[in-house]
């Protein structure tokens, strides 16, 4: 028994956080902070920052968004961005943003019942493990990508030795992440085997519904805007990752129905 | 006089009621029943020839087939595959599930199995020391757990202590555990009234987290108030593994008769509390002649009546 009590002390321990802060309303003057868009950020970081705008958009939480050349070495948890400052808190990556949002009262999902719980949960952690590890793997594994634009884009804000060390360091990480998931060994036509897997479960899972569940968006429906959007928009060498996700056509619905209602000024 | 291929399958033994102990070929052996497919398993405990350097090794038609996708891919093309009938929504589900598994639930094994100080001691490594053979045993414990932790150490590189690691993949597993828990339900099957691949992969995970006799089991005892999922992979067991399940209730009986045996047959001076008392006695006596010996203790009536005058 006394061993039931620590597992679910563990539990408790991860909560901890949010028991702290407590209830309360949304702090004013949250700050987003990311990597600039224009000349540094990378894909996959790219979809994660949006997924975690959307997201507070959809919940209706105000923000302001910071650029910062160093974002990923300010971040709490090292290497992750985006992360915001609410408050006293430091909260980073898009899944303890969206529990620290629903601390404080603030949830998108409350309506669902336990079937449509589990289909949060489930495809939420299909796009968080498929499509960001195709996204890094493009980024940082594919030869050409990587000389052509991810290592100019990551060090252009370092400079001149630190530039070539950052950089190094980085990709021996990311590869080491993707060897360890198995993916390094994969070739570009399985990678995008895997895209293609994933964009017909989701859109064999949204079918012709306005989102995910019905009417109203949720999380995950800012997850995967998050991550198609930026695949869509980023230019790459090539648009064969853009083609990949192109081809479903109520996911790029779903893309511009987010888009117009909650990012009025861009255009798909 | 033709005869067709089939799966042969390199494995580590099984233990504790469990075909195989170890996850991957658990999963290999689970999908290939389930399927019904023609195998061939040898337990032969010796990664040694094994490119990867882990069991299982799957070959079929002497192809190496290295992971779960070409598995299925070979299984599919001889219409073998547990996925009949599940619509492209079930589908989709089962894709999402299985990816939400690998991630939560691997972790959270190879902490339980290889991160966690007294399991590795006490537990993983005697077990794979026993099972291999004599130049092997001092190899492949030792490079299976720092395996093992490079994978650990590098998915959570974001956090600096090994307690926060734990926590958080500890708290993940235990999530998992719930969400599988609910979606399970009464049902025989995560599918209804048939084992799909998702049933499979959840088996290969959950069975060895759940039968494993780790000397800190704190997911264990988690997993044990999971009233469904604890019927289910026991039902998988028995309806699959009959032979594994059979052997293993046999040994279990055999273990409590001797034990019962041993209780009602132990002679008193044979009893560990007589030998204490004996030792006690003993020793007790020793000392007291020991000390008459130097002098320690004397008894004399002279000496008293000396001090009187």
């Amino acid at each position: 028994m006394a061993d039931f009590k620590t597992s679910s002390s563990i539990l408790t321990k991860e909560c901890l956080r949010t028991q702290i802060c407590g209830e309360g309303e949304w702090p004013k003057n949250t700050v987003i902070y990311q990597p600039y868009e224009t000349e540094q950020i990378l894909l996959p970081d790219n979809s994660k920052c949006l997924s975690v705008k959307t997201f507070l958009k959809m919940a209706g939480l105000e923000f302001i968004v910071e650029a910062r050349e160093n974002a990923e070495y300010m971040s709490p948890h090292r290497g992750k961005v985006p992360f915001i400052k609410a408050g006293q808190f430091l909260v980073a990556d898009f899944e303890p943003i969206v529990s620290f949002a629903q601390s404080k009262g603030y949830s998108l999902s409350t309506s669902l019942d336990e079937t449509q719980k589990w289909d949060l949960r489930v495809y939420m952690a299909l796009v968080n493990n498929v499509l960001l590890n195709a996204e890094i793997y493009v980024t940082w594994n594919h030869e050409l990508t990587y000389k052509e634009l991810t290592k100019p884009r990551y060090s252009s804000v370092y400079p001149f030795p630190l530039n070539h060390w950052a950089t190094y360091n980085k990709r021996r990480e990311m590869l080491s992440h993707l060897d360890v998931l198995g993916w390094k060994k994969k070739s570009l036509d399985e990678v995008f085997k895997e895209v293609e897997r994933i964009c017909e479960s989701l859109s064999n899972f949204l079918g012709d519904k306005k989102y995910f569940f019905y009417e109203k968006p949720t999380e995950l429906d800012a997850l995967v805007f998050g991550h198609l959007f930026s695949i869509i928009t980023t230019p790459l060498l090539n648009n064969r990752f853009a083609a990949t996700v192109r081809a479903y056509d109520n996911l790029v619905q779903l893309c511009v129905r987010i888009e117009t209602e909650f990012y009025q000024s861009r255009i798909l | 006089m033709f005869k067709p291929h089939q799966l042969e399958v390199d494995t580590w033994k099984g233990d504790w009621g469990l075909p195989s102990i170890d996850y991957k070929c658990l999963e290999v052996l689970a999908f290939a029943r389930f399927t019904n497919a023609p195998i061939n398993i040898y337990h032969s405990n010796n990664p040694y020839r094994s490119v990867t350097g882990h069991l299982p090794v799957v070959s079929y038609n002497k192809r190496l087939l290295m992971d779960r996708d070409s598995l299925m891919d070979c299984l599919e093309k001889q219409n073998l595959t547990p996925d009949f009938g599940l619509t492209s929504l079930q589908l989709a589900e089962e894709h999402a599930a299985i990816s939400m598994i690998d991630a939560q639930l691997e972790p959270a094994l190879l902490f339980a199995w290889w991160m966690d100080e007294s399991n590795c001691l006490n537990f993983t490594k005697p077990w794979y020391r026993n099972a291999l053979k004599f130049p092997f045993n001092w190899y492949y414990p030792n490079a299976y757990e720092r395996e093992a932790k490079h994978k650990i150490y590098t998915l959570y590189n974001h956090l600096d202590s090994d307690n926060d690691i734990m926590t958080e993949v500890y708290a993940e597993a235990i999530k998992c555990m719930n969400v599988l828990e609910s979606r399970l339900g009464n049902n025989f099957y995560f599918f209804g009234s048939h084992p799909t691949l998702l049933d499979a992969v959840a088996y290969s995970y959950l069975g060895p987290l759940l039968k494993a006799p780790l000397t800190d089991n704190r997911l264990q005892s988690h997993l044990k108030t999971c009233k469904n999922l604890c019927i289910w992979i026991d039902r998988i067991t028995r309806e699959y593994f009959k032979i594994d399940w059979q052997a293993h209730k046999c040994n279990e009986k055999k273990k409590l008769e001797e034990t019962k045996q041993q209780m009602n047959v132990t002679p008193w001076y044979k009893r560990d509390e007589t030998k204490n008392v004996l030792i006690g006695i003993v020793t007790v006596i020793t000392m007291v002649v020991y000390s008459f010996k130097i002098g320690l203790i004397s008894v004399s009536d002279t000496s008293d009546e000396e001090d009187e005058d």
